[in-house]
């Protein structure tokens, strides 16, 4: 048993460690008639208490209000007030619960409830669960700044034979499936037979709490006053630190409370015992420095806001992530200002991530260092695209229709025809968006919006195929009907491309985009060129017959040539197919040529010889001027000599009058 | 006091001996039912009053690495490294503690066979070595292993960090593409080492992990399920890329990406390099060059080209460059082959003069084409801000496209100009209209002057105009004594060898020349048209009845017939002469200006005539219908600009050239096409 002049002796060791203040700024607070159990907040920001202030006995909160505590309000409905009777209030890391004591007063035990702030207002009280809470008291409960381990205390078992007041402390731990389990006593080292008020810092590790003993006057006779030894200790994981002796009062029963703010500063509750015709009642927080190590771990303090982009706060979810194990640890609702707060231990690497459903997503790698940390975060709701759709194979844009559905396939809604399509999409749902073209096949680009979206700006390039149609070719000797091997050119008048390709036994299946216009040409050796127009906007022949003449020894007859009356002038009509036997002769550079000119048997035979004649020169100029070496050219005017037909009809005479070109041999 | 010291020391020890079995027996017998926590309180508490009792530190030893060896070593590390340490210190103190007595006792609690006490000593003390050795062996690795996790993590964090600000350097692939450059290249790099390097600590890790004696291992699956966090758990522009390149070892991705650039962007530029570089020594030879060369223009190459820059920014002016550099090369082609290859040695007759406008006009075409592209490098709004490469290396200055295509233009102007001011030239030789006037006077016994000529005359030869035909023939207009003459001579040097001689009629002054056949030409003045073959023989000389003068003359060599038009003022008179000398006159023909030229088409008379506003040239096309003898149509062409002189010249029967002196400004020539509609299809200013 301790005497009263033991308990001045160790009060005056302790002074050595830790000097209490009776601070100005406590004055507020201090102005009730019992003030006890005070509980700063982790940021040091607020402090709750129970006191009565000339009424009755219940919970209030006071802010620092320009450095000095203020005037304290009291918290919840005084329907509440009435209801309960209550003890140990604390605030959680971010003061947006309070977790206490209480009981209703109508006579039961003291359960562990917690209250949440919404709207400013603080919620009814919530109990928390069975494991925690049972038929005993359940007092003093002591959340760490995780919300992830709880100190509570219960009373000694009956028959232990201790005082009224004396507890022992116990700790639950929120599962990975969110429930608390079995609570479980401390250790023999830390329930030594009579401690209470257990106070978790916010480094989640370092604890402090109090051992009670009553005082004895020299007869043996219990003083009203007690004394309070509080403790500092720290369980590491497996590693635990025995409790250390900190400081010494004596006081009221049941007021002593331990609690530490941001920097450390510690504030007890303390009956005023030392003031002669004061009322044992009388109590008051004292707060004072605590050396350093005592102190818990350092800790940041991550605060700041979600807004969108128009400074309208979001409550969010914000989520502080280990990169290092990609593990959670610790996730928070930002409140109706879009502010939140959390406790990080110091010097360490952190993704801080911030959700809104319906927003982006924002994530900040962050490193913590000092005892705060700003980090701001701007949402936002919809995400500005650019779509450009191109054609799959030569990249130009092409105009298409963008149809917005959502993940079920259910039409959104459509958007106009354009390459480059500028719209806004709302995020926080899946999207599906289809584009189509005319000539081309349809394409989906899926756009996961319900997940995570960090940036507001996308720019999409769709390229989409162009719909083929299969055209084949068969290309034989117009003699023999035999299938022929050669090259063909494949050009895509639409688009001015030119492609060879080889014709190998004679077909060829061509790959033609649809809607637009080609040329199939060749101009094999020894057979005279052939050319096929192909419209494919049109309905065209699927398979289609090449018959190639050939040139060897034989004259063709050039096609729509065609001269002015009575002229040698060559009729602008007749280039096309003059054009044709240029890009012949370009092709096979090896051939030499004569070009020979006919008439019908009308008028003088020395007129039709000298016509023929100049005509064919004509031609041969044609050729000539066309880059075609007129060393490989010959003119020839045959008159009226050698019809194919006989001149007997107006038909037949115009088919004698005709131009042929034939090959004369090989360079 | 000395013995008695010793007996003190030895009844202590005997005490010890005694006292601690018995309590140490009571812990270990209980330690199956105690709980972990409460035996390990109690062996600490027997450890704390029995300082030298190696049991209780093996035991401790044993204990504390079991709790290594069951906590996560990564999330427990202050934990894990306290407790290996203190089954390191333990072991070593068991060791130390090591009482022969004891263990042959209790070999049990050493773990060891209750064998013969040698045997039982010699491998609790091996096993005390082995425990300890164990153990510094544990914290060793297990360093090691926090090491190599660290390092991989942080090698993954910084290939994600690096990964990161390559995804965002770009909205799209096609910017990232185009911004391509040795810095970009390094970051993707940086992206495969940096994954590379955890990848390798990763192995590490696992491999120090299989030391230690932790029973369940913590898993660290690196896979493409995984890799989401590689990508931040969010879609951005270029994570598209991610997938595009579909691995989830960004060592490969790196790779892979760097190949891809080395094609798609490497390659490009070298591509793009080598065909620019073509055109520029190309384009020089072609434009300035006197050899008859064609540029092999593989099309498909610059298509190939063109495509590949649209795809990565269609608004890139460097597609207009391409498109402009295809259609350079085809016009330059052109350009060579008339001024360098298609040489024409013909006497300038009408056929010849319509045949080189026609091919003139296959030039325009091709000169309006790479004009038109040219232009649309000026406007089409495209800029140099992607493959500024290009524009850096290639071109001069900030604007280099601009200036390029300027200087262009200018370049293609003059060479179509330089070209078709030749039909112009054409068309004077065929009316003996030469720019250089030549004036030589020759004496008669200039033997070289006169070895052809027939004459007695003593007086010299006053030769006041000439034209050549071919290399082997001049003709000289000349006076003799008075008589106007025209000589057909061969040049040597400055002198003429004369080969023939033909008079005027009634030595009346030559009011009118032209070519109008291969093997002729007309000469005329006031009432006379001679018709004179290349060789000197009169073919015909034809007397008209009027006096007005000769505007135009036509000779169709099949027919062997003349028309020939005369004018006073605003009014024409046509004359047809017959191969039989049949004649017949037409007219008069009032046309709205001055007469250019006249031929058939579509079964009338087109006689074309110029007339000026204060503005601008009006040619007007007066259609004669042959039977009703009148003009029953008229068709004008109005013209932006004003000319000096109109050439009219005949292509074909769809194209129609004309060319001029712009007569706003004397050094420039208006080049134009028209149709037969009254539609005039280019107006172009050179």
């Amino acid at each position: 048993m301790f005497s009263t002049k033991r308990t001045v002796l160790l009060l005056m060791l302790s002074v050595a460690t830790i000097s209490f203040l009776r601070a100005q700024d406590l004055a507020k607070v201090n102005a009730g008639l019992i003030i006890m159990h005070p509980k700063v907040s982790f940021d040091g920001t607020k402090l709750v208490f129970i006191a009565n202030y000339l009424g009755s006995l219940g919970p209030y909160i006071s802010s620092i209000d320009s450095g000095n505590w203020g005037a304290p309000e009291p918290l919840f409905s005084s329907e509440t007030r009435s209801k309960y009777e209550f003890r140990y209030p604390q605030l959680n890391f971010d003061n947006t619960k309070i977790y206490f004591s209480a009981r209703e007063k109508a006579g039961s035990n003291f359960d562990i409830y917690y209250s949440e702030l919404s709207n400013g207002s603080w919620s009814d009280p919530i109990e928390l669960p069975i494991n925690v809470n049972t038929v005993v008291d359940e007092l003093a409960p002591a959340m760490s700044t995780d919300e992830k381990k709880l100190l509570f205390t219960r009373p000694l078992p009956a028959d232990a034979k201790a005082a009224n007041y004396c507890q022992e402390i116990y700790l639950t731990e929120l599962t990975e499936t969110g429930e608390w389990s079995e609570a479980q006593p401390l250790p023999p080292s830390y329930n030594t037979g009579c401690v209470c008020a257990p106070y978790f810092s916010r480094d989640n590790k370092t604890f402090f709490f109090s051992s009670y003993e009553e005082i004895l006057d020299a007869a043996g006779k219990r003083l009203s006053k007690n004394q309070f030894n509080i403790f500092w200790a720290k369980i590491d994981g497996f590693f635990k630190f025995n409790p250390k002796p900190l400081v010494s009062l004596i006081g009221d029963e049941d007021r002593v409370s331990v609690s530490l703010d941001a920097d450390s500063t510690i504030y007890l509750g303390s009956g005023k015992i030392f003031e002669k015709d004061q009322s044992r009642m009388r109590s008051q927080v004292l707060s004072a420095s605590i050396g350093k190590i005592f102190q818990p771990g350092e800790m940041t303090l991550i605060s700041g806001t979600v807004t969108d982009l128009n400074d309208t706060p979001l409550a969010s979810q914000v989520q502080i992530i280990n990169p290092f194990t990609t593990k959670v640890y610790q996730e928070v609702t930002a409140n109706e200002q879009g502010y939140y707060q959390v406790f990080v231990p110091s010097g360490n690497q952190f993704s801080i991530l911030a959700t809104t459903e319906g927003y982006s997503t924002q994530s900040k790698l962050i490193e913590t260092e000092g005892a705060e940390f700003q980090s701001n975060f701007e949402l936002f709701p919809t995400v500005d695209m650019t779509f450009n759709v191109f054609d799959e194979d030569f990249y130009f844009p092409i105009e298409a229709n963008l149809e917005l559905y959502d993940s079920a396939f259910n039409l959104i809604r459509s958007v106009d025809a354009s390459s480059t399509e500028k719209t806004q999409l709302d995020l926080g749902k899946e999207l599906n968006i289809i584009f189509t073209s005319e000539n081309y096949f349809a394409d989906t680009l899926n756009l996961p919006f319900n997940q995570e979206v960090i940036f507001n700006f996308f720019d999409f390039d769709i390229e989409l195929k162009r719909i083929l149609k299969e055209v084949s070719f068969t290309f034989t000797d117009g003699e023999s009907g035999n299938n022929l091997g050669l090259e063909i050119v494949v050009y895509n008048v639409t688009r001015n491309e030119k492609t060879t390709r080889t014709v190998k036994e004679g077909s060829i299946s061509l790959q033609l985009r649809d809607g637009e216009v080609y040329e199939i040409s060749t101009s094999a050796q020894g057979y005279s060129y052939y050319t096929a127009d192909l419209d494919l906007s049109q309905e065209i022949s699927e398979e289609i017959q090449a018959e190639l003449q050939s040139v060897e020894n034989i004259s063709i007859v050039l096609d729509n040539i065609t001269f002015e009356y009575n002229s040698y002038t060559l009729t602008a009509t007749s280039y096309e197919e003059l054009d044709k036997l240029v890009g012949y002769l370009s092709d096979n550079e090896q051939y030499l040529v004569e070009v020979s000119a006919f008439t019908d048997d009308s008028g003088p035979e020395n007129y039709n010889l000298k016509l023929s004649n100049l005509r064919a020169n004509s031609v041969l100029q044609y050729l000539q001027d066309k880059s075609i070496n007129k060393e490989r050219l010959a003119a020839r005017g045959y008159g009226e000599a050698q019809p194919r037909y006989p001149n007997d009809t107006e038909e037949n005479m115009a088919k004698n009058r005709r131009v042929e070109f034939k090959i004369l041999g090989s360079e | 006091m000395k013995t008695l010291s010793i007996l003190s020391i030895a009844i202590a020890v005997s005490f010890m001996g005694v006292a601690q079995p018995s309590a140490y027996r009571k812990i270990m017998s209980e330690k199956d039912q105690l709980d972990p926590e409460v035996f390990f309180a109690q062996l600490k508490g027997f450890q704390a009053a029995n300082k030298e009792f190696s049991n209780v530190y093996y035991q401790l030893g044993k204990f504390e690495l079991e709790n290594f060896s069951n906590l996560d070593p990564l999330v427990d590390r202050i934990a894990s490294r306290q407790y290996v340490y203190n089954s390191k210190t333990n072991f070593s103190l068991a060791k130390n503690f090591l009482d022969e007595k004891e263990v042959a006792r209790n070999p049990e609690w050493y773990d060891v066979p209750p064998l013969k006490r040698d045997s039982v000593i010699v491998l609790a003390n091996n096993l005390m070595d082995e425990k300890y050795q164990g153990t510094i062996n544990y914290a060793e690795a297990y360093e090691k292993l926090l090491f190599h996790y660290d390092k991989a993590v942080t090698h993954y964090l910084r290939a994600r960090e690096d990964f990161i600000t390559i995804n965002t350097s770009a909205e799209n692939l096609r910017q990232l593409f185009l911004k391509t450059n040795d810095s970009l290249k390094q970051a993707i790099r940086n992206v495969g080492t940096s994954f590379d390097s955890s990848m390798h600590h990763l192995d590490n890790y696992r491999e120090t992990y299989q030391l230690l004696p932790h029973t369940e291992k913590r898993k660290v699956i690196v896979n493409f399920n995984k890799i989401d966090h590689f990508r931040m758990n969010g879609i951005t522009p270029t994570n598209f890329l991610a997938d595009y390149i579909d691995v989830w070892d960004y060592k490969h991705w790196s790779e892979d990406f760097l190949n891809l650039i080395k094609v798609e962007v490497d390659g490009l530029q070298e591509e793009i390099r080598t065909a620019y570089d073509f055109f520029t020594s190309t384009n020089n030879r072609l434009v300035n060059g006197e050899e008859c060369i064609q540029a092999n223009i593989d099309d498909r190459k610059f298509q190939r080209i063109i495509n590949l820059v649209t795809k990565y920014d269609n608004q890139s002016v460097l597609i207009d460059i391409f498109r402009y550099l295809l259609a350079k090369l085809e016009y330059g082609n052109q350009l060579v082959y008339e001024r360098n290859c298609n040489i024409i040695s013909g006497p300038p007759t009408d056929d010849l003069i319509s045949r080189k406008a026609r091919v003139y006009q296959n030039l325009f075409s091709a000169f309006a084409k790479t004009d038109s592209v040219d232009n649309l490098i000026l406007t089409s709004g495209h800029g140099q801000k992607s493959f500024e490469w290009f524009f850096s290396e290639m071109m001069d200055g900030e604007n280099g496209s601009l200036d390029f295509a300027n200087k262009q233009r200018l370049e293609n102007k003059s060479s179509f100009r330089d070209e078709v001011v030749k039909l112009a030239e054409l068309s004077g030789k065929q009316r003996f209209q030469s720019d250089s006037i030549y004036y030589q006077t020759f004496s008669v016994n200039d033997s070289l002057l006169v070895s052809g000529g027939n004459r007695e005359a003593a007086d010299s030869i006053e030769v006041f105009n000439r034209l050549e035909v071919s290399d082997s023939l001049h003709f000289l207009i000349a006076k003799e004594v008075g008589n106007v003459k025209i000589l057909g001579a061969q040049q040597i040097e400055e002198d003429y060898i004369v080969l023939w001689e033909q008079s005027t009629y009634k030595n009346e002054d030559i009011e009118f020349f032209k070519t109008v056949s291969d093997s002729s030409f007309v000469i005329g003045g006031r009432t006379w048209l001679k018709h004179i073959s290349h060789s000197g023989l009169e073919k015909s000389t034809i007397k008209l009845k009027s006096k007005d003068s000769i505007v135009f003359v036509n000779y169709n060599e099949l027919q062997g017939s003349f028309e020939i038009v005369q004018a006073k003022d605003t009014i024409y008179t046509m004359t047809t002469i017959g191969f039989n000398g049949a004649v017949s006159v037409d007219g008069p023909v009032v046309l709205p200006g001055k007469f250019l030229n006249m031929w058939s088409q579509d079964q009338s008379l087109w006689f074309f005539s110029a007339s000026d506003t204060e503005q601008n040239t009006v040619i007007t096309a007066s259609l004669w219908d042959g039977e009703t003898k009148k003009i029953n149509e008229k068709i004008e062409y109005n013209f932006s600009s004003l000319m000096t002189n109109p050439l009219l010249i005949k292509n074909d029967n769809e194209s129609i050239t004309v060319l001029s002196q712009n007569a706003q400004s004397e050094n420039e020539f208006i080049y134009s096409i028209l149709d037969y509609s009254g539609s005039i299809q280019h107006e172009e200013i050179f």
